[in-house]
């Protein structure tokens, strides 16, 4: 009742919605002459609002007090500018707001000193919220998006500004892609761009707005043409003149140039690995220009798997996968800020975990963990580049399945043993008849049944909904590990490996069932029944017959079987490395840096040891710094000795892994044992920042700052310098 | 298209699929100049290069081509796509003929059966699309309604 009141009140006296309707003399009928009075004087005193204090990011106030204003809406001025400026922000997929005479009204007279986008485009010089008027002077992002909208819906046309302008325009604006439709930013947009970085600034607004393929690849033709004219190929380069002037729109440029985007910079990137190192690069420019040193991390992690994964060499591609780097990647773009008050989840509310709910019930932190797992689930299968739905799509659908099931078999027909046999028009009929079936139900199980299920494909085998009940107990297995880790301050990387393994095992429910499915599909339809066709065979045929039968069915058996295995999770997949395989991809590196380094390399204990997730960072960096040290001073050809060992009776496991190499000819032992104690000794606070130095520095702070270290210290043996780094590993408990 | 064609690019990631198209090819009455490209990148590179007659286009492609210890390139199911919109980007004429093993084609998130997919392709590119067909194992109609359309 007293909401209603307040809507009637606020049309009546503080905007004349109602009195425009004509309606405004039955209201003031039935509202007491005193009670209208009274409203009038309140709702035309002060509003409290003008004394909130300015917050932190006085840039943002705007916008924060545009949101809270709906507490002050009583107050004339907050409802007339509402009125006004309402219509302008609403999101282009919701219905607009009808703007009403007196809104009109307002929006033309707030703007008045609004009349052009080079009005709006200059750089405010402080920050100040304004209800009577529009201020460019002091207009923080959100008024000036509004302007922006209001100067759109007007007629204004990008041609009125320049390049410069356009940039300081977008970089204190906000949402746009989101308020403006599209077919007014394809006017606004509309003349033919002749700057490159205009057009560039056009592309990257529509495409947002539209998310249509179409514009996504003239945004990725706008990018290439802009950094390859202008920066010769060096996207480093363009960000960096982006953020020189606009770090708004050089952040958006970041958050554009995920993998999924670079891949297809076809101009810029020719090569693959030119992709992960541009993203690379790019991570690890964000992370220098906005202070985020957690994403160079991320970058690092990124060079190094790109780097073991072509040791490595090629994937088994015959069983379903998933990228383990590209996930991993989207884990750490997606999940890095963790779940908040994780200590508050207890393990009876994981226990009683069946399904998730309102936006009420979501936001318990239980829940929220769950709705982390079931994103990262969905990516896990859905994902069309890396996820099960990738493998799907190349292996089954578009490809092999027919292909593998179907034409060896058919070969059978052609065999000249078995024409006799199949020019009997009733055997050939039943054949015939039984291969048009076995192909329908291939064709069937490629388009409806290997497909991960949606409203569109709802028979879909891979189902990547965590609440389903084959699932729910995986998911609260998953859930008990994943806040264990979170509560015990783990590693992020520890967490992402983590997730990846519970999400195998979440498919792995479905992968068993599709192998059931085959198994059971293959005594079905799968093997020709032989009394069947010995019967409709002469009987000097039989022998054909049967043999025809026995040499069919052994091949579908042997199809189904195949089959059955690609649905088999691999074994070699998880984001894991051998030390061998860190020893190796470490060589190729330094051999990168010093082509006539050929050590001869002695390997003893336990080299084809797995170390996972982060261990195999820790390993990496010890071993970079000390070969990189070796091959710089030591001897190119000489011996360098790897010795591995897991410590007896230590709990919990230890792991020792040592690296020997030679001094150069012209050294002594004591000259060399100075130079590393030089290098070694001092200040270690700036020693994983400063670049050019040996890297010895970084050894010792790497003991001090990783828990799973140890330590890490050196000895001297004859003509041999002996690194030694011990690792405390979990996994060995 | 006036004409046999004298230029052709198949951009064909399956070797199998490949070679059954090029056998096809040599029923034609006088043989094109083929130029293939196994990903998207390829592609695209050849296209700006030179004009084709034809560009004979599966959907599912790799987004680079493979190279030993060069890395993975990305997997694109509808990288033909970006084949299409390469042209229409560069209003370029060449026809396209999509051959696909698949029954559906994903165009803009969305699964569109193969009969309809001739029309939508050309009602959302400007591109010159002049069929699609779905390719099999084991038909001919395929290789009949391939001829067809370059003659």
């Amino acid at each position: 009742m007293l909401d209603a009141m307040m809507f009637v009140f606020i049309h009546r006296y503080n905007v004349t919605v109602l009195e425009a309707a004509g309606v405004a003399n039955i209201v003031d009928r039935y509202i007491d002459e005193y009670l209208s009075q009274r409203w009038m004087h309140f709702s035309t005193s002060c509003c409290p609002s003008t004394y909130l204090a300015g917050s932190d990011a006085p840039e943002f106030d705007d916008e924060t007090f545009y949101r809270q204003s709906i507490a002050f809406i009583e107050y004339r001025t907050i409802s007339q500018f509402r009125n006004g400026i309402d219509p302008y922000y609403v999101d282009n997929k919701s219905q607009p707001i009808i703007r009403n005479i007196e809104s009109a009204a307002f929006a033309t007279k707030y703007f008045r000193r609004a009349t052009s986008l080079s009005a709006i485009a200059v750089e405010p010089r402080a920050y100040k919220t304004r209800l009577d008027e529009y201020d460019n002077t002091c207009a923080g992002p959100f008024l000036r998006t509004v302007a922006f909208i209001h100067l759109l819906r007007s007629g204004a046309r990008s041609t009125e500004i320049s390049a410069p302008q356009m940039l300081s325009l977008l970089n204190n604006t906000m949402r746009i892609s989101e308020l403006a439709h599209i077919e007014e930013l394809r006017n606004f947009f509309g003349s033919p761009q002749r700057d490159s970085l205009v057009n560039y600034l056009a592309q990257a607004v529509i495409s947002d707005c539209s998310m249509q393929n179409i514009d996504q690849h003239k945004l990725r033709r706008a990018l290439q043409e802009i950094v390859i004219e202008r920066f010769n190929g060096d996207l480093i380069a363009f960000a960096d003149v982006l953020w020189a002037s606009s770090k708004n729109v050089a952040r958006h440029l970041w958050e554009l140039c995920n993998e999924a985007f670079l891949v297809q910079l076809f101009f810029l990137f020719k090569e693959p690995e030119m992709v992960f190192e541009a993203r690379a690069q790019m991570l690890d420019w964000y992370a220098r220009r906005f202070g985020d040193p957690s994403v160079s991390e991320w970058a690092k992690t990124l060079r190094l798997d790109q780097k073991l994964r072509k040791i490595r060499g090629e994937i088994d591609d015959n069983r379903i996968y998933v990228d383990p780097l590209r996930f991993g990647q989207w884990l750490l773009a997606n999940q890095v800020g963790g779940i908040a008050k994780v200590e508050q989840i207890e393990a009876k509310d994981i226990d009683e975990f069946r399904a998730f709910g309102d936006f009420a019930f979501n936001r318990q932190p239980h829940i929220q963990m769950a709705i982390s797992l079931q994103t990262a689930f969905s990516e896990f299968c859905g994902d069309k580049r890396y996820g099960i739905d990738s493998y799907l799509g190349r292996r089954i659908r578009h490809g092999t399945l027919k292909g593998v099931m179907l034409v060896q078999l058919q070969s059978l027909l052609a065999r000249p043993r078995y024409q006799s046999l199949l020019s009997e028009p009733s055997v050939s009929e039943f054949v015939h008849e039984w291969f048009r079936q076995y192909e329908s139900n291939i064709e069937f199980w490629g388009k409806e049944i290997f497909q991960v299920a949606s409203k569109l494909k709802p028979r879909g085998a891979i189902n990547a909904d965590i609440t389903n009940p084959e699932k729910i107990v995986v998911t609260r297995i998953a859930l008990h590990d994943l806040v264990n880790y979170y509560k015990e301050g783990r590693h992020i990387s520890q967490i992402n490996q983590a997730t990846f393994e519970h999400c195998w095992r979440l498919v792995e429910k479905d992968l068993l069932a599709i192998r059931l499915f085959i198994d059971s599909q293959r005594l079905s339809w799968g093997t020709m029944d032989r009394v069947e066709l010995q019967y409709l065979a002469s009987d000097d045929l039989q022998t054909q017959a049967r043999e025809f039968c026995r040499e069919l069915n052994t091949l579908t058996d042997e199809k189904f079987r195949a089959l059955s295995r690609w649905f088999t999770r691999p074994a070699n997949l998880a984001p894991s490395a051998t030390i061998q395989l860190l020893l190796d991809a470490t060589l190729d590196e330094m051999k990168g840096h010093f082509p006539d380094f050929e050590p001869q390399i002695e390997r003893s204990g336990l080299a084809d040891l797995e170390l996972i997730g982060m261990y195999y960072h820790h390993v990496y960096d010890f071993m970079y710094v000390v070969i990189y040290n070796a091959a710089k001073h030591g001897k190119r050809n000489g011996r360098l000795v790897e010795e591995i060992a897991v410590l007896p009776g230590v709990v919990p496991g230890t792991l020792e892994i040592g690296i020997a190499s030679e001094i150069c000819e012209q050294d002594t032992i004591e000259q060399v044992r100075e130079s590393i104690d030089a290098a070694m000794s001092g200040d270690i606070e700036d020693a994983m920042v400063v670049e050019g130095r040996s890297g010895l520095k970084k050894l010792l702070r790497m003991s001090t700052d990783i828990r799973e270290i140890k330590s890490i210290d050196v000895s001297y043996i004859g003509r041999f310098v002996r690194f030694k780094c011990v690792l405390a590993l979990d996994f060995l408990r | 298209m006036s004409g046999l064609p004298t230029t052709i690019l198949i951009v064909e990631d399956d070797t199998f699929k490949y070679d059954r198209i090029i056998a096809c090819l040599k029923n034609l009455p006088e043989r094109p100049a083929v130029k293939v490209a196994r990903s998207v990148q390829a592609a695209v590179a050849l296209m700006n290069e030179m004009r084709f007659d034809f560009i004979l286009l599966d959907m599912s492609l790799p987004s680079h081509d493979l190279k030993p210890g060069g890395g993975a390139g990305s997997s694109l199911l509808s990288g033909g796509l970006e084949v299409i919109m390469e042209l229409s980007f560069l209003e370029r004429s060449d026809c396209v003929i999509v051959i696909t093993q698949y029954p559906e084609v994903e165009i803009e998130g969305e699964l569109v059966s193969i009969a309809s997919a001739h029309a939508t392709l050309r009602k959302l590119f400007s591109a010159n699309i002049e069929a699609v067909i779905l390719y099999r194992h084991e038909s001919n109609d395929w290789e009949r309604e391939l001829l067809n359309t370059l003659e």
